[in-house]
């Protein structure tokens, strides 16, 4: 080697330079060589070693080739200049630009331009990308300056949809899949996940289960299919089906019921980490999820390294940070103290009875003359601050997101806090394999006040309880402390600031993915994900308190929810002869969850010191209760997506499932699905029709599934019980569940046919689907008649069936220097129970039972009528006088009494002339949303209504019943000044009365109010501040936002989007339940 | 790359391996795996007592005593207005409570009348157990013949979905049904001397005996119902606890039971609270809520008094013959220690208004108190369902309708009753009188009625005794005095409201959830008038 070296040297003009330590020069070579280029010789010299070299000038610099990489390229590269900007000649800033066949790429600044350093080859090309447009690959040749226009692509057809196990380009779907934009949701306050659901995309119905932070929404997709089982959707992120139990805190049956509470998997998801939301709706998209699919889908995919409108990102910081306040829009109006007293005075008086208060007490009680909601509410407030790295380039691909939230409710102490990171990393080898890791954690906590008493127990209830609370109880005693009176139920007051219901919820999630390309278009892809989710849930009443009266009491609950997925898919991508496109998915996916808990409850402590944090400290402790569950699935998917020419595009999909929880012999289901789709506008004959740029028909059918029932439900199981015997407490065991032993799936099938259209090359596209769901084999918690010494079993009966439309529209009306883009959504749905089998009708829970003041259900599933239909009796005025009375079903009623409407004609008001009064389902809802932009300005104004849905306004069923016999319960002006007096004076309001029968203890359409509502949930203005000067900073967005500024509506409640239950047989009751607050928010973006 | 394929079988065919979908039980057991040994058996009759506490803790025993004519409640909302007043419906917690808990107790016991007889244990055990799941059964359809009328019979565990709804029965068929467990249940149950100290507590022959001679009076089966509390008596298990008031000293609960027969066993309980502990809730309704040093309530053992007395009722307890009745004394609760910081020696008084100082209008049950207990629903006093002087008294009324008049025997049964009533601790008294030997049998049967009266008050008898006696008219006590004697009385002799007469209330409604579920019951199978 030595000896070449020097006989080049001598042959020709050039010298060497080398460090010999890295260059081995004793290295034995053989050539023979004439007439050659020198870069040749050393080729073949340094053939099979690492080392290169460097020819500057005369020179040649040898050393190891990583060294001279850098060196190389500077030496041969030059700058190349532009500006890239679209076919009107306005700048594209976010262009990203890269060589291609290598991983250098930068993107476009604000006003277009970029500059990018190239090796100075003849071939290189550089590659112009940005999502909307066509890409554009472009030689470089000899130019230093490459100025480009971008042609738009037909907008939004090449978006990929992420649908089960896969993706597809939209133009390619034949099923119905909405998409949920996110990037609306940048300046408006969005705590959870969830919240990003509500009036964006249509068929999709949230409804608030109340406003209270951290408590989760009520999300429905197409109709309620089911009575019993749960109607939630199934959640997917990162390709992880959530169960929906793994959110669920125990609660406990006591003095006071305090019920279970089950999260939706999204309420405690921090939104900043969710790169797109999409719903699946019709059977042929969510038959993939076989079993768990028929109340639809939605699927999170979480951030990813790349930016929205490139796929290189040289490496970006945001922080972000917002801050709220929110208030309480408006109060309801109460009797003073005088006035309550006054109030039942007259009631006795009326009775010819002794009134309860003399003048005297009447003068001296009302110098205390409290409004509970005065000092229950309170100026809510919270802040958020999250911290995003992204970094993507060819290889790999990376997102990281911290986030940290705190949020104080409008209800003293009701308040919530969530710390949540995120890592998202994915590596490329060798263009064949790529694996990567998304995982994330998040700790929520949250006070939870008790807003919601079904059982009656007003003082339990915070909100119900600032209504009805006497005015003349004090709140504080003469030390200035929170009065408390054991022997009474605890005032609203106590109930927020002492008492204590503290829940956790720690998630952590974790999805391994490794995927092998084998051939061009066909990949293997294996996935193991796990799931954590822990619970407590910690309360302390403290001593005083009616429930902690007995030293106080304190109760915990830990559950420990564990879920291990593997999927293991094989996917095809593959195009054929240009016309045939087939993109087919077939794999084995098995999904367990094991379910622990724990809950324990002492009380009796030597004092209120260490609230619930000590239970050695009780002197009485309860037996923990402990529960373990195991369930499982197995499942074999396929689906295969073929598009002839673009045009005719056909889907099979398939899905077999086995779940342990259903009956020996009904485990194993399979769903089937098919659909077919017909791009009209890519047929020639399409062609010479200008205007219509996009025309799509989809139809769809198949079959999907419900199974989510609590476990062991096939199984009879027996209980412990505590019994005594021998003078002692023992444990016997007695009948607990009834089983059924042939439990079986629920099933859906749906149809749906579907339109897509697309306006003037697309800046105006309509998306429109009419759908049919017939659910069959219901499962019900079927009532059993209680002389079998049962109260229900889990059954299979029924049908049920909803149908509706679902329109979308988008409308880019100016693209210019003003942009304004309109979008909306409209859904409408009709519910309808077709057969019950051997059951006439399924009840709700009966309401307000403990302290007998209601003691009936609200709620009825029967044939011909929506599940859930409020069922009582038909009000049919006020009773002027003894005539009326004496012609009427009711003998006994008095002049002022209720009147009912004798249904069926036999001379009396029975539970036979109930009837349903209303149902929670509204004519249809919308959501429309306006973009105005201007020279970074951005105004969105959100609107959301429903329209046609009737709520159960149950907390007037007290304060409005006129009952002065209830010595613990105030009444609302509007009733008092209202009530009938005599002949003429009122036909809604009855006359006072000096007993507890509220509205004569009846559920009537006085009632049932109409809850439409149209919302103007979200007016904000965002500025996105130009920062050329500034090298460090890049971006700065500062916006302002108002929620639910203005709502109109009938509604005389405190707010018509509520329902205090969220089970699909009893919604769209009004009982104390948090009113969305008013919220005022401040933020700003910064991007480095 | 070789190495990144293995894997993914790898991965793969575990995946195919855990496919298993068995499902696996934890945390529960099923009937068909349960029972094998005698602790098993134990645990599945324990069972079956274990809803008989809570039926009667709050719910049971307000609806038995609200709905007669001797008690009443002082706030005019809850459940316990709404029977008081006389105005229950089928919605009524409280009697869906009564019907629930029932039937419930009778399908654990048909569970253990399946399962035990297949478990290899000690024949005397077995047979003991045996037989208190018949007598269990037996004791709630007689409850529920008495509050309901017929009622669906229901003598197989519920395990399939076979005999669902079943149609109500004739109370004939009811009674048949009774008297038919309960006599299995005599037979295969041991006396109480005999019975082991751990089962302390539960059913005896005795108790199977007791229910008998009262289920057969009550069907008006006067030999019969002779016949078995004969044999009660005869037995010599039972005596009077010499001292009436010693009935009630919680202290001495164990030895009491020389007179109880059968009684829903309550113990202060150290784990739970309130009222889903397994102690007593009734001290605390009956003790005012200005007294300190009755109850369990942890701030100063005071109760709620909402269950009082009519004051007609007292002073039918402590007039005529009852003057200075000593049963009186030790029932009423009209003097108490006061819950005052002001003046802690203080002391409050309701009616009678002897002393001028009275400051309730209604008198209070003194029978249960225990000032020892753990919290203020959470105390040991058992409720009393039949003792011996009871079955002296069916043994005199039965001798009385059976012999058209009253015998010697029944004179001396009735009198036994008395004589112990006179015997006031340290001092015999001379009231109440041994009845006067010339009565008729209307006259007999009167006393009877009146003695029940005086010497089970709050003990749950009086409902029913208004409804199976007849007074001399013909009418059943029950329209008899809420018809015609009661509203004859001055108004602040009672709370009018709560003695409002209605044919209807002859029987409770049956609870609409069963009437609702139950498809061979419908509204047209109600009860009369609801």
């Amino acid at each position: 080697m030595e000896e070449i070296l020097k006989e080049i040297e001598n042959q020709s003009e050039y010298y060497f330079l080398f460090n010999q330590k890295l260059v081995d020069i004793t290295r034995k070579v053989n050539i023979q060589v004439t007439d050659k280029q020198i870069d040749e010789i050393l080729a073949e010299v340094f053939n099979g070693t690492n080392v290169d070299y460097v020819i500057i000038d005369r020179q040649i610099v040898l050393s190891m080739s990583e060294y001279l990489a850098d060196v190389k390229t500077k030496l041969h590269s030059r700058s190349i200049k532009g500006k890239v900007s679209d076919e009107s000649g306005v700048p594209l800033p976010g262009v990203s630009i890269l060589l291609k066949s290598t991983t250098r790429g930068t993107i476009t600044n604000l006003d277009g331009e970029y500059t990018i350093e190239i090796e100075d080859l003849p071939s290189a090309v550089l590659i112009f990308s940005f999502v909307g447009y066509l890409t554009r690959e472009i030689p470089v040749g000899n130019q230093t300056i490459l100025n480009v226009n971008m042609a738009p692509d037909l907008i939004g057809l090449e978006e990929v949809i992420v649908i089960g196990y896969g993706s597809l380009r939209k133009s390619d779907l034949s099923g119905s899949v909405s998409s949920v934009d996110i990037e609306d949701m940048s300046s408006i306050p969005v705590f959870s996940a969830d919240q990003m659901l509500q009036g964006q995309v249509s068929g999709v119905h949230v409804t608030t289960q109340n406003g209270a932070p951290g408590s989760g929404l009520i999300v429905t997709i197409r109709g309620g299919n089911s009575i019993n089982a749960s109607n939630q959707p199934l959640y997917v992120i990162d390709g992880f089906p959530i169960d929906p139990s793994e959110g669920f805190f125990p609660g406990i049956e006591y003095q006071a019921h305090i019920e279970e509470k089950n999260l939706n998997p999204l309420a405690t998801f921090n939104p900043n980490e969710v790169e797109s939301i999409e719903i699946l709706k019709d059977a042929s998209s969510t038959a993939i999820y076989g079993s768990r699919g028929a109340n639809g889908v939605v699927m999170i995919t979480t951030k990813t390294g790349k930016t929205k409108s490139s796929i290189i990102n040289p490496g970006k910081v945001e922080y972000k940070f917002r801050t709220d306040i929110s208030n309480l829009p408006k109060q309801i109006e109460m009797l003073s103290s005088r006035e309550f007293m006054e109030y039942r005075n007259e009631a006795y008086i009326l009775d010819g009875k002794l009134p309860p208060y003399t003048q005297a007490e009447v003068d001296s009680f009302s110098v205390v003359n409290t409004n509970w909601q005065d000092l229950i509410y309170q100026t809510g407030h919270s802040q958020d601050h999250q911290l995003i790295f992204t970094n993507a380039d060819d290889l790999t691909n990376i997102a990281l997101v911290g986030g940290y939230t705190s949020q104080h409710g409008i209800i003293k102490n009701s308040k919530l806090e969530r710390y949540s990171i995120r890592a998202n990393i994915l590596r490329k080898f060798k263009n064949k394999f790529e694996t990567g890791v998304n995982f994330s954690a998040s700790r929520t906590s949250s006070r939870m006040v008790l807003q919601s008493s079904t059982s009656g127990r007003t003082g339990s209830s915070v909100i119900a309880g600032a209504l009805y609370f006497p005015p003349i109880n004090l709140p504080y005693d003469e030390y200035g402390k929170i009065f408390k009176d054991p022997d009474i139920l605890d005032s609203p007051l106590i109930v927020v600031e002492e008492v204590k219901d503290d829940y956790t919820i720690q998630n952590m999630f974790a999805v391994l993915f490794g995927e092998y390309t084998i051939l061009p278009g066909v990949t293997l892809k294996a996935e193991l994900g796990t799931h954590n989710t822990n619970t407590l849930r910690q309360m302390y009443y403290p001593s005083g308190t009616y429930v902690g009266q007995n030293g106080g009491s304190a109760y915990r609950a830990d559950g420990w929810n564990y879920s291990l997925l593997s999927n293991n898919t094989l996917n095809i991508n593959k195009t054929i002869h240009s016309f045939h496109k087939i993109n087919a998915v077939v794999g084995y996916t098995h999904q367990w969850w094991i379910s622990n808990y724990i809950s324990n409850r002492a009380s009796n402590f030597i004092n209120d010191n260490l609230t619930y944090y000590y239970f050695q400290g009780a002197e009485n402790s309860e037996k923990p209760r402990t529960h373990t569950t195991k369930s499982g699935l197995a499942s074999f998917i396929g689906r295969i997506n073929y598009a002839l020419m673009d045009k005719y595009i056909f889907t099979i999909t398939g899905r077999a499932d086995g779940s342990t929880r259903l009956g020996e012999g009904n485990k194993w289901a399979y769903f089937p699905s098919g659909a077919f789709a017909w791009r009209i506008s890519e047929e020639p004959f399409f062609d010479p029709i200008k205007q219509i740029s996009n025309l799509k028909i989809r139809t769809s059918y198949g079959q999907t599934g419900n199974q989510s029932i609590p476990p062991y439900r096939t199984k009879s199981t027996l209980v412990a019980k505590p019994s005594i015997s021998g003078g002692q407490q023992v444990t016997g065991f007695v009948a607990g569940n009834f089983g059924n032993p042939d439990l079986k799936w629920e099933v859906t099938s749906q149809i749906d046919v579907g339109l897509d259209i697309g306006l003037l090359n697309n800046r105006l596209s309509v998306s429109f689907d009419y759908f049919i769901k017939n659910t069959r084999d219901l499962l019900i918690s079927l009532p059993i008649p209680l002389s079998t010494g049962f109260s229900s079993y889990w059954t299979n009966i029924g049908e049920i069936e909803n149908k509706g439309f679902d329109l979308e529209f988008n409308a880019n009306i100016l693209s210019r220097k003003l942009g304004w883009v309109i979008s909306g959504s409209w859904s409408t749905y009709k519910n309808k129970v077709l057969d019950l089998g051997t059951a006439e009708a399924v009840y709700g829970n009966n309401w307000y039972s403990s302290a007998a003041l209601f003691s009936q259900p609200l709620h009825i599933a029967m044939v011909g009528e929506a599940v859930g239909s409020y069922y009582g009796y038909k009000f049919d005025g006020i009773f002027q006088n003894e005539d009326e009375v004496n012609n009427s079903s009711q003998p006994y009623a008095r002049p002022g009494d209720y009147r009912f409407v004798d249904l069926n004609g036999d001379g009396a008001i029975t539970a036979d002339d109930r009837t349903i009064l209303g149902n929670n389902i509204p004519d249809f809802i919308f959501g429309l949303r306006n973009n105005l932009s201007w020279r970074g300005f951005n105004l969105y104004i959100f609107i959301q209504g429903s329209i046609g849905n009737e709520i159960i306004n149950f907390n007037r069923y007290a304060i409005d019943g006129l009952a002065a016999g209830i010595e613990y319960i105030n009444v609302s002006r509007k009733a008092y000044e209202n009530r009938w007096t005599g002949e003429g004076t009122s036909n809604t309001y009855g006359h006072l009365r000096s007993d507890n029968l509220l509205f004569d203890r009846k559920l009537n359409d006085i009632l049932v109010e109409d809850g439409s509502y149209i919302r103007l949930k979200n007016v904000s203005l965002s500025y996105n501040i130009q920062l050329k000067k500034l090298n460090w900073l890049k971006t700065l967005d500062v916006f302002i936002n108002g929620a639910n500024l203005l709502t109109l509506t009938d509604y005389t409640g405190y707010d018509p989007e509520v329902s205090a239950k969220e089970t699909p047989l009893e919604p769209g009751v009004d009982l104390g339940v948090f009113p969305q607050p008013r919220i005022w928010s401040f933020g700003l973006n910064i991007g480095f | 790359m070789k190495r990144i394929l293995i894997l993914f079988l790898v991965t793969s065919f575990t995946g195919f391996i855990s496919c298993e979908l068995k499902e696996e039980l934890f945390d529960t057991i099923g009937p068909e795996t349960f029972y094998k040994t005698e602790r098993d058996a134990q645990a599945a009759i324990n069972g079956a007592y274990a809803f008989i506490a809570p039926m009667y803790k709050r719910d049971g025993i307000a609806a038995i005593l609200y709905s007669a004519d001797d008690i009443t409640y002082n706030s005019k909302s809850g459940n316990e207005a709404i029977i008081a007043e006389k105005r229950g419906d089928p919605s009524t917690l409280y009697f869906k409570t009564i019907w629930d808990n029932s039937y419930a107790v009778i399908n654990n016991a048909n569970l253990v009348l399946k399962y035990v007889p297949n478990i290899d244990m000690d024949p005397n055990t077995k047979n003991r157990i045996l037989g208190e799941a018949y007598f269990l059964r037996g004791y709630m359809y007689f409850n529920l013949v008495r509050f309901f009328g017929g009622v669906p019979i229901k003598t197989k565990s519920t395990e399939d979905t076979d005999n669902l709804h079943q149609p109500r029965s004739s109370v004939e068929d009811i009674y048949k049904q009774i008297f038919d467990d309960l006599k299995k249940a005599s037979d295969m149950m041991p006396e109480f001397s005999e019975q082991p100290e751990s089962e302390f507590g539960r059913a005896t022959k005795g108790a199977a005996k007791s229910i008998l001679a009262l289920a057969y009076l009550t069907h008006e089966d006067w030999a019969q119902a002779k016949q078995y509390a004969d044999e009660v008596i005869n037995s010599g298990e039972y005596s009077l606890v010499t001292d009436f008031g010693r009935l009630w000293d919680v202290k001495q609960e164990r030895q009491n039971y020389q007179e109880i027969i059968f009684a829903v066993q309550y113990v202060r309980d150290n784990l739970v609270s309130f009222l889903p502990s397994v102690g007593s809730d009734i001290v605390y309704r009956c003790i005012p809520n200005t007294a300190e040093g009755y109850t369990g309530h942890p701030a100063h053992g005071s109760g709620t008094g909402v269950l009082q007395v009519h004051p007609w009722f007292y002073d039918f307890c402590t007039t005529g013959q009852y003057l200075g009745d000593y049963r009186a004394e030790k029932s009423f609760l009209t003097v108490w220690k006061a819950w005052d910081e002001a003046d802690p020696d203080g002391y409050k008084r309701s009616y009678p208004d002897t002393l001028g100082a009275q400051t309730e209008p209604f008198p209070y049950i003194a029978k249960y108190i225990d000032p020892d207990g753990l919290d203020h629903r959470n105390h040991e006093n058992d409720l009393i369902i039949i003792r011996f002087a009871e079955i002296l008294l069916i043994k005199a009324e039965a001798e009385n309708e059976l012999n058209n008049g009253p015998t010697p025997e029944a004179y001396a049964a009735f009198n036994q009753v008395r004589s112990r009533a006179r015997n006031a601790g340290d001092s015999i008294r001379i009231t109440p009188p041994d009845l006067a030997l010339s009565l008729s049998k209307e006259e007999f049967r009167q006393a009877i009625f009146n003695e029940r009266g005086v010497e089970f008050l709050g003990e749950g008898h009086r409902y029913f005794d208004l409804l199976r006696m007849k007074h001399s008219s013909g009418k059943t006590m029950y329209e008899y005095m809420l018809n015609e004697y009661l509203p004859t009385l001055p108004d602040d002799k009672k709370r009018a409201e709560h003695l409002i007469y209605n044919s209807r209330n002859h029987l409770l409604p049956i609870p609409l959830e069963e009437i609702q579920t139950n498809s061979a019951i419908g509204n047209e199978n109600q009860n009369p008038g609801y």
